[in-house]
């Protein structure tokens, strides 16, 4: 998958191949020596870490804002240099502080958000919400000038709403429908 | 025939035609108030039938889409665990998450039952009860 620097992308998967989407979409972002700001709401960082680290995925340039362990948990996740916890997935203030501050603490770099998965948030906040915040996070890419790609599984999604996502973004990629083909 | 009893006749006639147009316009008067009782009510219905298609779209959105989640979560700790490539922790870590998303799955059924509920004026309170408690 070619991408532009600076362009927004809502990447359509399968329910089965998100998982792999994510590492694939992380592999290709480092290798075009982005910085990575991943918005995980449904696997947690340790588990993210170590799929990266199994797919030999440097951390040194990714970092998380992971909205789930903490609220599995029920207590604090150690603190973790590039990650940020959220107590709730539910609470969408305390994610966008967390996206405007890791996202502001890039600036200047070559960056790129992944937002993984639109689906897997709809458990916890309605589509409506989920479309304010959608439009909130990529009003804050465009300033920044930063990239980013949004995780979805077109099935899952009312048509209505899927039509207001592809608004928010430049382009709108079905993986499942694009050849394989080298990094 | 003499001009008193025409004279009557016509006051009459007169008199049964003024009638006539009074009842015509209690009529009308009460088919165009049924007229637009009827356009209200199919604009209410419409209205309805409007919101509760978004609630339905929503709802599907909600509980539909979340199971394939936690049915593909799940699916990748029984291969983590078959192929020995996550730690206790881990696995334990992505149970407890498949708890939380099936919690709140659970409590977005109660709310789309509590909506059907408060739009059914026909249900008893066991009914009631079962869908919402």
């Amino acid at each position: 998958m070619d991408i532009k620097d600076e362009a927004l992308y809502l990447i359509m998967a399968s329910a089965a191949d998100i998982r792999n989407k994510n590492m694939e979409l992380i592999k290709m972002l480092l290798a075009k020596d982005y910085y990575v700001l991943v918005i995980t709401t449904n696997q947690p960082y340790d588990v993210l870490k170590k799929n990266y680290e199994k797919n030999e995925i440097a951390m040194e340039k990714i970092f998380i804002v992971d909205t789930i362990t903490k609220y599995a948990l029920g207590h604090d996740h150690e603190p973790v240099t590039n990650c940020r916890f959220i107590n709730n997935p539910a609470d969408m203030t305390s994610i966008g502080i967390a996206v405007t501050e890791s996202l502001s603490g890039l600036k200047g770099k070559k960056v790129s958000m992944l937002f993984d998965s639109v689906n897997s948030m709809l458990i916890y906040i309605s589509s409506q919400n989920i479309t304010k915040f959608i439009h909130f996070v990529t009003n804050k890419l465009r300033l920044l000038n930063f990239s980013g790609m949004f995780l979805a599984v077109e099935k899952g999604l009312d048509p209505d709403v899927l039509t207001q996502l592809t608004t928010f973004v430049d382009e709108v990629v079905d993986v499942d429908k694009i050849p394989e083909k080298d990094s | 025939m003499n001009n008193g009893t025409t004279a009557g006749t016509v006051r009459d006639l007169e008199a049964l035609v003024a009638s006539l147009t009074e009842l015509i316009d209690v009529q009308e008067k009460v088919v165009s108030e049924q007229s637009e009782r009827l356009k209200q009510n199919e604009e209410a219905l419409r209205e309805s039938n409007d919101r509760f298609l978004v609630f339905i779209k929503e709802a599907a959105m909600r509980l539909k889409n979340p199971l394939e989640v936690v049915e593909e979560n799940l699916a990748i700790v029984v291969n983590d665990i078959e192929h020995s490539e996550s730690e206790p922790q881990n696995v334990s870590l992505q149970l407890r998450i498949q708890i939380k998303n099936l919690e709140q799955i659970r409590k977005n059924i109660i709310e789309l039952n509590q909506a059907i509920v408060d739009h059914s004026g026909e249900m008893s309170d066991a009914s009631k009860q079962f869908l919402i408690g």
